[in-house]
């Protein structure tokens, strides 16, 4: 769910660096490259996600990027996960909070 | 410029599958690169906290998608062999009460086989690709039909049939929607 939210947010700029930043500054939490790629694999056997293979570039070692994308059942996927946990905590009010 | 850790990059190497060791080791050269430029050590630790905690996640993962597609498989082709036997069974069944001449007999039984074959296509397909399926289903059917090689003339030409047209059912049993598996 975090990653496909990141996805989102990073639209067509999406490559493992920046979803794994995106991860670690909105959640706070460490996240390895090799997490990233095991769920973006996992999302794009389940066609939520699909890649293209970018050029390389001399800052990655004369590496290419892997670009991921999110689909639109991806898309409807999130839509009902984050459906599901605003019913789910309804009425919830986290500690500390005022 | 500061190289990464040259052990950490051949085991990620390893733990990457061929298809993603391009992007992944990029991503970490460049994350890396970004890193070194302020602080070479904290670069280093950086790399080596990526590696332990990606290793372990990787393999997994790749023993784990090596593993699915062969029992899937094997499971297509138990499930195709169980429905042949059930409906060549029922076939038998109802040629030891009607006559029937050699010609519909052959046709029944190989329209078994086909609808056999299509059964345990369909279940391969929601899981793996058909030519994996089918060689995990090869071994299962030979055997089998060695044993349904007797005497007979009629029981031989049922095992040559089935697996010829378990094949083409098979592929037919692929061509349905494949049905989305869940998580």
């Amino acid at each position: 769910m975090l990653v496909l939210a990141a996805l989102l947010r990073l639209g067509d700029e999406a490559y493992g660096v920046p979803v794994r930043r995106e991860i670690e500054d909105h959640t706070t939490r460490a996240v390895s490259i090799g997490a990233v790629y095991t769920t973006l694999a996992r999302l794009e056997e389940k066609s939520y996600v699909r890649s293209r293979m970018g050029e390389p570039t001399a800052e990655r070692g004369g590496r290419a990027k892997r670009y991921f994308k999110i689909t639109a059942p991806g898309r409807r996927a999130l839509e009902a996960s984050v459906r599901a946990i605003n019913t789910m905590v309804r009425g919830f009010v986290p500690q500390g909070a005022s | 410029m500061t190289r990464p850790p040259r052990i950490a990059v051949v085991l990620m190497g390893v733990a990457l599958p061929g298809d993603k060791r391009e992007a992944v080791l990029g991503d970490l050269h460049e994350e890396f690169q970004a890193r070194a430029e302020t602080d070479p050590i904290t670069a280093h630790r950086w790399y080596w906290g990526q590696t332990v905690g990606s290793v372990f996640p990787l393999l997994v993962h790749r023993v784990g998608s090596a593993r699915g597609p062969l029992v899937a498989g094997l499971g297509s082709g138990a499930l195709a062999t169980i429905s042949f036997l059930v409906l060549a069974a029922l076939s038998v069944l109802l040629f030891s009460r009607i006559e029937a001449p050699g010609e519909i007999r052959l046709f029944t039984y190989l329209g078994c086989a086909f609808a056999a074959g299509a059964v345990g296509g369909f279940h391969c397909r929601r899981r793996v690709r058909g030519g994996t399926a089918m060689a995990a289903s090869m071994p299962i059917l030979l055997v089998l039909t060695l044993f349904a090689l007797s005497p007979e003339q009629e029981s031989a030409a049922v095992g040559i049939i089935w697996i010829l047209v378990i094949l083409g059912g098979t592929r037919a049993g692929q061509s349905f929607r494949p049905i989305p598996v869940a998580s």
